[in-house]
């Protein structure tokens, strides 16, 4: 096999004492870690099974009579299964894995009791299964990522409290000392997606409840509120605490400034928190509240190009190597994917480029930028790092994730520029009244068509993704000679931190 | 600790005032909100919904009917929905102040609903939209939802609300299609998305 690039970027340590205590941290998680990024592997297929159906029902909606019967796989409800499965299940599931391994690590606590975290992860999977079922069987509520019905929502709750409980446990004796950046995201998101998940279950979801449903239009504020938290405080920060920590990681190189660190995080967080209403650009609301909405996706490009111009700096003081690392192109174009993703969300957001996007398929094209080209490349590189080094393996026929990364991103690409090209034709043919509706389905035709292309091409990556995993797991490569073995833990960290 | 304390109280100012500003404020805002009596003639707009529309919503809500229609209307300068007939003049939070459910959808696949019972009224319309798409618009990638309607033996007279169907996809003699509870109850749903009554926020756009 070639060389295994991707778990050699860091060098050998002689703090030999250190470093078993640290791997005794990898060890007491590594049930817990496991038990998620397995499962998030599983909600990934599944999510692009429904994402694959529900895109072929978009471009072939006469040639599928036998699905008109059966109301468990119509469109309306696969597509939010698709949704669910992909936010829920695999990133969240993913992303939570990661911030178990991250949070010991970075805290360093001795703290090994590791039940909390495997009982979190079995609820918060039943949660998505229940939910995912409940949305094919017709219980869902109509509203975008919102869609699990209570019990489903609860379960998640129930995990999350879980999850939660471990993680103050293991912040609280943390090691005192330096508080890396990673750390910070990981705590905004924990206590963000607690929040804004348990306020907007209860006002728009939980049935007869004595404060809800939420009073007319206000649940679509609550909604649009809540949508961008979990984009933009729970999964964003995730990722962020991810590459904020592979990226100096695989060059070896501190971050290249902990102010624009610092400046990126407190902005992302004050823009974010404020820029969800942006979507309802004309919708029935004060119009102060959209406007903050466009204001913030706006500003959010000081802490976009923050963060970007950081990540630049570092690499670009790097000497080389684990640049050319395939975890490391996962995560530094992930990263890549976000300042896109910054500038897409304020072009789509102001009122007169985002009067040609609103409602389109553009706006379904931003979602998947954010979803897959962001979260998910970065996710993809995190468990093709973490899963060698919690195995103590080596991973194996690098080819097939060298595969995986080519085959998403061809995917991607194409679903994107689809998706957006699509779109804008969509979005000028509705700002057109003369164009019909009938009309513009018809332009939309080839490009319907081609998405389902993207996708069969993303489902294809995504299984290779699956096999990678697989091999790493279950063919026992495990390194013999301990001496010239990659490192399995991760010291010496060259971590932003708080003076 | 200590940082972690800074750090806390940084994120929960942050995240609470936005959710002050868009969960609060509109919560306590609409909740107050008084329907519009009109001065001249005394009616009273809007109305509350019939309890059919209310069980039709949650069939809208079940079958994601929100993923490809959305229910405002914007003015006149920031799109074209008034001059593609789906409404006369924009929305706003008034219209919404009886519904359970609001779905006011971010994309448009489809037709913008907000006032679909007002350029539609014959149920027969919507059922075979529902039933068979393509019958109604050619072209269209909604999908047919065969399974809010059975076929049934008839027994003494056709049934009222029976489909009227011809060609290939009608039923063999002697049978009828006929909607189910559900379909009944989102077309009644559909019928009731009407909001074309006069508020003083929202006048009509001169032509």
């Amino acid at each position: 096999m070639s060389q295994p690039a991707i778990s050699e970027t860091i060098p050998p340590d002689n703090l030999s004492s250190e470093r078993d205590d640290r791997e005794a941290i990898g060890y007491a998680v590594r049930v817990p870690v496991l038990t998620f990024f397995v499962s998030a592997v599983f909600w990934l297929l599944v999510s692009s099974c429904f994402g694959l159906l529900a895109s072929t029902e978009c471009h072939r909606p006469g040639s599928l009579t036998i699905l008109s019967n059966l109301p468990w796989l119509t469109f309306g409800r696969v597509f939010p299964a698709f949704q669910n499965a992909l936010v829920y299940g695999w990133l969240s599931t993913g992303g939570m894995g990661v911030a178990i391994w991250l949070l010991s690590r970075l805290c360093n606590t001795a703290y090994r009791t590791s039940y909390l975290p495997v009982l979190s992860g079995v609820t918060w999977n039943i949660g998505v299964g229940v939910g995912i079922l409940s949305i094919l069987g017709g219980g869902a509520n109509g509203r975008a990522l919102l869609d699990f019905p209570f019990p489903a929502a609860f379960l998640l709750l129930l995990a999350f409290l879980f999850f939660g409980i471990w993680a103050v446990v293991v912040i609280w004796n943390r090691e005192s000392g330096s508080v890396s950046v990673s750390e910070w995201y990981i705590f905004a998101a924990l206590l963000c997606f607690a929040w804004s998940f348990t306020t907007a279950n209860i006002l728009l979801n939980l049935p007869l409840s004595p404060i809800g449903p939420a009073p007319g239009v206000s649940q679509g504020a609550i909604h649009a509120w809540y949508e961008k938290s979990l984009f933009g405080l729970w999964l964003a920060p995730l990722a962020l605490a991810v590459a904020y920590y592979i990226i100096p990681k695989s060059l070896e190189k501190p971050i290249y400034s902990y102010k624009l660190a610092l400046l990126g995080f407190w902005a992302w967080i004050g823009c974010a928190a404020f820029s969800g209403m942006a979507v309802f650009n004309g919708g029935p609301f004060p119009v102060w509240m959209v406007t903050m909405g466009i204001v913030t996706n706006v500003l959010a490009l000081v802490p976009v190009l923050a963060v970007a111009a950081n990540f630049h700096m570092t690499t670009r003081s790097a000497a080389e190597p684990g640049g050319s690392s395939l975890v490391f192109r996962f995560v530094a174009l992930g990263a890549m994917m976000f300042t896109f993703y910054g500038f897409e969300a304020a072009t789509n957001s102001l009122r007169t480029t985002g009067q040609f996007t609103q409602f389109t398929l553009v706006i379904l094209g931003q979602n998947h930028l954010f979803l897959y080209g962001f979260c998910s490349l970065i996710l993809f590189g995190a468990i093709y790092y973490l899963l060698p080094r919690l195995l103590d393996r080596r991973i194996i026929f690098e080819g097939v994730a060298e595969f995986h990364f080519w085959l998403g991103l061809v995917g991607f690409a194409l679903l994107w520029f689809d998706l957006t090209i699509g779109g804008l034709i969509q979005g000028f043919g509705l700002q057109d009244a003369k164009v019909s509706m009938d009309a513009i389905g018809d332009l939309l035709k080839p490009f319907l068509m081609i998405q389902s292309v993207a996708a069969l091409i993303i489902f294809a990556a995504n299984v290779t993704f699956a096999i990678a995993v697989g091999l790493i797991l279950l063919v026992p490569a495990r390194v013999r000679n301990r001496s010239d073995a990659p490192e399995t833990s991760m010291e010496r960290t060259p971590e932003v931190t708080v003076a | 600790m200590n940082k972690f304390a800074h750090l806390f109280l940084g994120v929960f100012g942050l995240f609470g005032a936005s959710w002050l500003a868009f969960v609060a404020y509109p919560y306590i805002t609409f909740a107050g909100m008084q329907p519009n009596k009109d001065s001249n003639t005394g009616a009273v707009a809007p109305q509350g919904n019939p309890g059919t529309a209310e069980q039709g919503a949650r069939v809208f809500a079940a079958n994601g009917c929100v993923y490809c229609h959305s229910q405002f209307v914007r003015d006149k300068n920031e799109g074209a929905d008034i001059d593609r007939g789906w409404g006369k003049r924009r929305t706003v939070a008034r219209d919404y102040m009886f519904d359970h459910y609001v779905f006011l959808g971010n994309s448009r696949l489809g037709a913008d609903l907000t006032n679909v019972g007002v350029r539609q009224t014959d149920p027969q319309w919507f059922y075979r939209l529902l039933y068979d798409p393509r019958s109604v618009h050619p072209g269209s990638v909604m999908p047919s939802f065969r399974y809010l309607f059975r076929t049934q033996k008839i027994s003494g007279q056709t049934s009222a609300d029976a489909l009227k169907l011809d060609g290939p996809g009608a039923p063999g003699s002697g049978y009828e299609i006929v909607p189910t509870q559900e379909g009944k109850a989102i077309v009644a749903y559909l019928i009731s998305l009407k909001r074309n009554f006069a508020l003083p926020e929202a006048p009509e756009p001169a032509e």
